[in-house]
């Protein structure tokens, strides 16, 4: 019996073509109703240049985009995502087929006849047995195994919508497989190709009437149409927008990772403002709503989140499924956005260690937006308390711990045999050593400035300090939304700055280091100093030369501020390598997956109830495992952190805590 | 309801005492150059109390101040924290006032601007620390006043306060308008934005000098100031391998001391 195809076919005196036109147009129509509010709530964020260097942009497309680079870091969900993405891409062009089939023209795409139809057959049937293989794993993989960062305890994704378009995609597979195979077995046509999925499909229909064929090629037809569309409507309601959205989030990810977005793009004074931050939806710029729309509710952001491994009440993913439900639901002017839905607790827990953001693998943000919300916190007073006085006293004195400027250069009185130049207005120095609130004052964290300064020393490295007239770097400050003292401290150290002559700015935290580098303006040109003394010991100029104690195991402790941030991954392990007798051993998170020791920024001076344990407790162990007795980091907020937590865990007779340039200069 | 807060512009109280010298001539001491102004702590709390009631309702808040023209910082920072209006009383001729002559002084601006019903101040400034100036204005005004307050509810016409007194706390009603002096238990000063305060440099600040309202006479005869000599104090770890060890050291060396 030859093939009749479905939409030739009359149902209740309709042709089978018009009713494949009624389906597509109210599909359409549907779809685009949807697409056009989520457009409106798009276009009503505030502008975001992110237009700029499309070259490194297109490049960032293709990487994360569409070889999707941060997939397989989560392999098995990886494995699974590119298959299932490979096949979207070309299953498409096979849906449009099927499609242009029921509209009743040709019944078949002119080029997908001849040799290249017989190819893209045979490549689309093996595809949509594998994409089915996926699918149904996926789903096995969500019931049996239940990963842990897709589960509803306290992180209420949507859950059953994974099913929902889980069970779509094998009921799409199935039905365009059966199809094909009812087609198969009903005609004796020439050769579509190689049809492996069809044929096993016919296979199973052997020997069942000819006439069943027929019948059921119709029906699955009509399903899979219907299913299709279904689908595509569906798309734009939650998850499965980042379906259409993903890519145009990859293109317009952020490119500098480490700064913060100002006040508001485009005003140069912050005071011009009416107000900071973001207390509503639309205060979001349209790359941030956009992001709402991308999140593939895959969990890896809120795995990786060391404020939710210590069950501090954030959770990035649940972070974004609130905003992204608050923003459809036009439950706006119900409930408040900033402090109300997302809660002020939720908004201080994040450390801004860009752990989730590393991993997500749609390029979704949260730092700005947190450093958004929390300049509207500031700007309406609901600061806590426990900020009040170390925001007092860095605009009172220019450093958190509210000491007099004149003491600020007290340090270097101790250190033996050294003399440490201060510059003044019109000085010049090969070197600009900026030290820094803690480091200046904090009697523990001195011992590093000095350390440092006794580096340069025995380098012969010309270099001078600033003293009383430098004031805090101002990253904490940023970080925690104040926008207006930042912009205090920045002016008056970039007018110190300038009346100063130097080839080289060298900060002892990896912090103060970000913000000079991405914060302030004029690209200064400031290097951490592990980056500044690795050339140093690569040439001999320092000689780390004693043996460091036997038996001790090292391990390194990457700062998010260093690592993450900025990229200096290699350089503090050169330099550890280089010390005689050096064991080093890496934990299991590290590089580029490091865990927060919960320090840096805001979470010093601020305490997150229903936390259930320090993220410096957890790192702690996690050096344990590693078989590690010393942890070195190369940042003065992980050392107290870390130093404490050993002291907490009563491990000091077992562990201890150094920074990389004391350990450095105590083989010198 | 209109609440007005008087605050005092002082000289940071972390200075280190060594920094102040003393003219023994004038009679005066001498400020040391580097260090800020803040506004006195138990002032900011009175600040941080009517901003409360204003968070809480629909009020008003003007503050006042006494002082030079820098003293304007400090209301701006007032203002920055969510005041409505502030307003500066300087004059050379109110130098040297003493707590008598600035309630005289207050009482009469506030007497002058807009009919209030509450006048909050500090229950004494971080410098001088006499505790006087708000108890002086009542009486001066003719009002009912509670001191050292750390709670405030307000009711139709009157206002439940809670006082801090030597064996706990005391609840008291009090008729409006009315004055009350405010210790730190009402609460921790909000913190003002910079960016508030840059928006309050906008903001017109009146000054009201001594033809707009005349200084009073001070009381006060200022016989002798000088910096008492600095006991040099001995801090000492008893140390021990656990804490009970601990413990018998210290016990040791108290009763070796003859304390115990
Ligand atoms: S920046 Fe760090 S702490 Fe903040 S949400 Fe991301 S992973 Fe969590
Ligand atoms: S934000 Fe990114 S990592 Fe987190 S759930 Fe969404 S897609 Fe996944």
């Amino acid at each position: 019996m030859p093939f009749v195809h479905p939409s030739a076919e009359t149902y209740f005196g309709i042709p089978g073509y018009v009713l494949s036109w009624v389906i597509l147009i109210a599909a359409l129509a549907l779809f685009s109703c949807t697409l056009y509010q989520r457009i409106l709530l798009l276009r009503s964020g505030q502008p975001d240049p992110r237009f700029s260097q499309l070259d490194r942009r297109f490049l960032g497309l293709i990487r994360y985009g569409l070889i999707q680079k941060k997939q397989l870091r989560y392999f098995g969900a990886g494995i699974i995502h590119y298959l299932i993405f490979t096949g979207f891409i070309i299953l498409s062009l096979r849906s449009l087929d099927l499609i242009i089939q029921g509209l009743g023209g040709g019944y078949e795409l002119y080029w997908l006849k001849g040799s290249f139809g017989g190819f893209y057959n045979s490549l689309k049937d093996v595809f949509e047995l594998l994409v089915l293989a996926a699918g149904l794993w996926a789903i096995l993989r969500r019931l049996l195994l239940q990963p842990e960062r897709y589960r509803r305890n306290g992180d209420p994704g949507h859950q059953s919508e994974a099913y929902l378009v889980l069970g779509l995609i094998v009921f799409l597979m199935i039905t365009d497989i059966l199809f094909e195979a009812g087609r198969l077995a009903s005609t004796s046509q020439v050769s579509r190709g190689w049809l492996p999925a069809a044929a096993l499909g016919a296979w199973t229909l052997s020997g069942s009437l000819p006439s069943t064929g027929a019948v059921l090629s119709s029906t699955v037809y009509w399903l899979h149409l219907l299913a299709f569309f279904f689908f595509l409507n569906f798309l734009p309601l939650a998850k499965h927008f980042h379906i259409i959205t993903a890519l145009p989030n990859v293109f317009f990810r952020k490119l500098e990772k480490g700064g913060i977005k100002p006040a508001r793009w485009g005003i140069e004074n912050p005071e011009d403002l009416d107000s900071l931050g973001v207390g509503r939806l639309t205060d979001f710029t349209w790359k941030h709503l956009l992001d709402f729309f991308s999140c593939t509710e895959c969990g890896r952001c809120s795995d990786q989140c060391p404020a939710r491994a210590v069950g501090r009440p954030l959770s990035p993913k649940m972070f974004t499924i609130k905003l992204r439900d608050y923003g459809y639901s036009k439950e706006e002017n119900k409930i408040a956005m900033t402090g109300g839905l997302i809660t002020t607790d939720e908004i201080w827990s994040c450390t801004t260690c860009g752990a989730c953001e590393e991993e997500c693998p749609v390029c979704i943000e949260y730092i700005d937006k947190m450093i958004d919300l929390r300049r509207h916190l500031i700007e309406t007073s609901q600061t806590p308390k426990s900020f009040n006085s170390v925001l007092m006293q860095i605009e009172k004195t220019g450093n958190p711990f509210g000491k007099p400027a004149s003491k600020r250069a007290d340090w270097t009185k101790e250190v033996p045999g050294l003399l440490v130049p201060i510059l003044k207005a019109g000085d010049e120095a090969e070197v600009l050593y900026f030290v820094d609130g803690y480091a200046s004052y904090d009697p523990r964290v001195q011992i590093i400035a000095q350390a440092i300064v006794q580096g340069l020393h025995r380098s012969n490295i010309q270099f001078g300090i600033l003293g009383a007239r430098e004031k805090d770097s101002g990253h904490q400050v940023r970080r925690l939304g104040e926008e207006g003292l930042f912009q205090n401290l920045l002016e008056e150290n970039m007018e110190t700055l300038g009346s100063r002559r130097f080839k080289q700015i060298v900060t002892t935290d990896p912090h103060a280091f970000n913000t000079l580098k991405k914060d302030y303006p004029g690209d200064l040109p400031v290097m951490h100093y592990s980056q500044f003394f690795l050339p140093l010991i690569q040439d001999g100029r320092l000689k780390p030369a004693k043996a460091l104690a036997p038996g001790d195991v090292y391990t390194y402790h990457d700062p998010c501020y260093l690592g993450r941030h900025n990229g200096l991954y290699d350089p503090p392990r050169q330099i550890l390598k280089t010390l005689p007798g050096m064991n080093l051993v890496e934990m299991q998170r590290c590089r580029d997956r490091s865990f927060c020791c919960g320090g840096g920024d805001v979470n010093l001076w601020h305490e997150i109830e229903g936390e259930e344990m320090r993220m410096a407790g957890k790192r702690v162990r996690m050096a344990r495992d590693a078989g590690a007795n010393v942890i070195v980091t190369a940042c003065l907020f992980c050392l107290l952190n870390l130093e404490d937590a050993v002291k907490t865990a009563g491990l000091d007779k077992e562990m201890r805590v150094t920074d990389l340039m004391e350990l450095v200069v105590s083989t010198i | 309801m209109h609440i007005i807060v008087c605050l005092k512009q002082i000289i940071d109280p972390e200075t280190p005492a060594e920094d102040f010298r003393v003219d023994p001539a004038a009679r005066r001491a001498i400020l040391p150059q580097d260090r800020g102004y803040v506004i006195s702590d138990y002032d900011a709390n009175a600040l941080e109390g009517a901003l409360r009631l204003k968070d809480r309702g629909d009020s008003k808040v003007t503050v006042f101040s006494l002082g030079e023209e820098r003293t304007k910082e400090a209301l701006r920072k007032a203002l920055g924290m969510g005041a409505d209006e502030a307003i500066l009383l300087s004059d050379p001729l109110y130098d040297d006032a003493d707590s008598f002559a600035v309630a005289h002084v207050l009482s009469q601006a506030i007497k002058k601007a807009d009919p209030f019903d509450l006048i909050l101040c500090g229950r004494q400034e971080g410098d001088w620390d006499a505790g006087q100036v708000g108890s002086g204005m009542a009486e001066l005004l003719g009002l009912p006043s509670a001191t050292c307050v750390g709670g405030i509810e307000v009711q139709d016409g009157s206002i439940i306060v809670e006082r801090i007194v030597a064996d706990g706390r005391e609840t008291i009603e009090l008729p409006l308008p009315a004055v009350l002096t405010i210790s730190s238990e009402i609460g921790v000063p909000r913190y003002a934005p910079l960016k508030g305060v840059m928006a309050a440099f906008e903001k017109n600040i009146p000054v009201w000098n001594a033809e707009v309202i005349p200084p009073a006479e001070s009381r006060n005869r200022m016989l002798d100031l000088f910096i008492p000599v600095r006991k040099e104090e001995e801090c000492l770890f008893i140390e021990g391998d656990t804490p009970e060890e601990a413990g018998i050291n210290l016990a040791l060396r108290l009763r070796n001391a003859k304390l115990i």
